[in-house]
């Protein structure tokens, strides 16, 4: 509305308004979808990709290291998911809306 | 070579007394094990004793940061040990598939589980545990008769819509052998070599169900929505 009081056109109040705001607003889901996607990729083992859940099961049928190859690949995921979290956190820090009080999101159902 | 409706229904009794007789007990018993267990561990979450609730966030956030499919291996591959390690046998215990998948589930099912139980637990106002303090209740019955009842009604879309994902997770356990239903649909479709006729129906049939799940869900939210 006020966008548009100030002669905006809707592309523009779009682009300098309200994207802007909704995708700082949106971080925290943004963060646990994209650690939802990283996990996710596992799945991609089941038509033959060796990603890195494929490489740790081919390790242990080559090598029957059951124990090592799957705690390196749970490492390797913890890892990354981790540094996923921290890089969120540090750019919701820096991009933080003022003014807005950071809203505790309901729950979501996931994988 | 055309679309053979033939196969699919050829295969039909197969697919459904076997491979959705599967999924479907599978899913109601990870679900059912899973709120069981997720209930507590947000209770332990929120507990006021800090190593229990630091236990508790541990386990969940362990569970919730790596892909289902790596704890499917970790419990087929690991469960047979442990077992022998708790009953002091040399060999690996036999568990099977089965046995496997449903713990597999029901332990990771439990951590999204108790997320959203504890989300419920909070939802409600803290007057009313001191009401039943003030009562003469323990914590247990407070729990059980004030709180909980009030954070399952609350939560029951969100518990609903978990057992939703649920029911289209347990596919995943085609990768340790089981005959799930996607796992019937999958022999039949390289036996006949059938693939894209039986992976369709496979699709069609998961959809009508989640799909209908997810209408009794959105009609449930607008039933029981509190005020």
């Amino acid at each position: 509305m006020a966008g548009t009081a100030l002669g905006l056109t809707q592309a523009q109040t779009y682009r300098n308004v309200i994207l802007p705001q909704a995708f700082r607003i949106i971080l925290p889901p943004l963060t646990s979808e994209s650690m939802n996607i990283i996990k996710n990729s596992s799945v991609a083992l089941t038509i033959g990709l060796l990603e890195l859940t494929g490489r740790a099961r081919a390790m242990q049928e080559f090598s029957f290291r059951v124990f090592e190859a799957f705690s390196a690949a749970t490492v390797i995921y913890l890892l990354t998911n981790l540094v996923v979290v921290l890089l969120m956190r540090a750019l919701e820090q820096r991009v933080r809306v003022p003014g807005l009080i950071a809203a505790g999101g309901a729950p979501q159902a996931g994988h | 070579m055309g679309f053979d409706f033939d196969v699919i229904e050829r295969s039909m009794p197969y697919l459904f007394r076997e491979g959705m007789t599967f999924t479907v007990t599978l899913t109601l018993l990870a679900m059912t094990g899973g709120v069981i267990f997720g209930t507590l561990l947000a209770m332990m979450r929120l507990s006021a004793l800090k190593p229990v609730s630091i236990l508790a966030g541990a386990y969940v956030n362990l569970m919730r940061s790596i892909p289902l499919l790596l704890v499917i291996f970790w419990f087929f591959f690991l469960v047979p040990y442990i077992g022998a390690w708790i009953t002091g046998s040399s060999q690996p215990i036999k568990i099977g598939a089965w046995m496997s998948a449903v713990i597999t589930f029901t332990m990771f099912e439990a951590a999204y589980y108790c997320e959203i139980m504890r989300a419920g637990i909070q939802s409600i106002a803290r007057g009313q545990v001191w009401s039943g303090y003030a009562l003469g209740l323990n914590y247990w019955q407070t729990m059980a008769q004030i709180v909980l009842p009030q954070a399952f009604r609350n939560m029951l879309p969100v518990l609903l819509t978990q057992t939703i994902i649920l029911f289209q997770d347990t596919s995943l356990v085609y990768v340790i052998s089981a005959t799930d239903f996607l796992g019937a649909a999958a022999k039949i479709a390289n036996r006949d070599y059938r693939l894209v006729e039986m992976y369709s129906f496979v699709a069609v049939v998961y959809f009508i169900i989640s799909y209908s799940l997810s209408l009794l869900v959105k009609h449930l939210q607008e039933r029981i929505a509190i005020r």
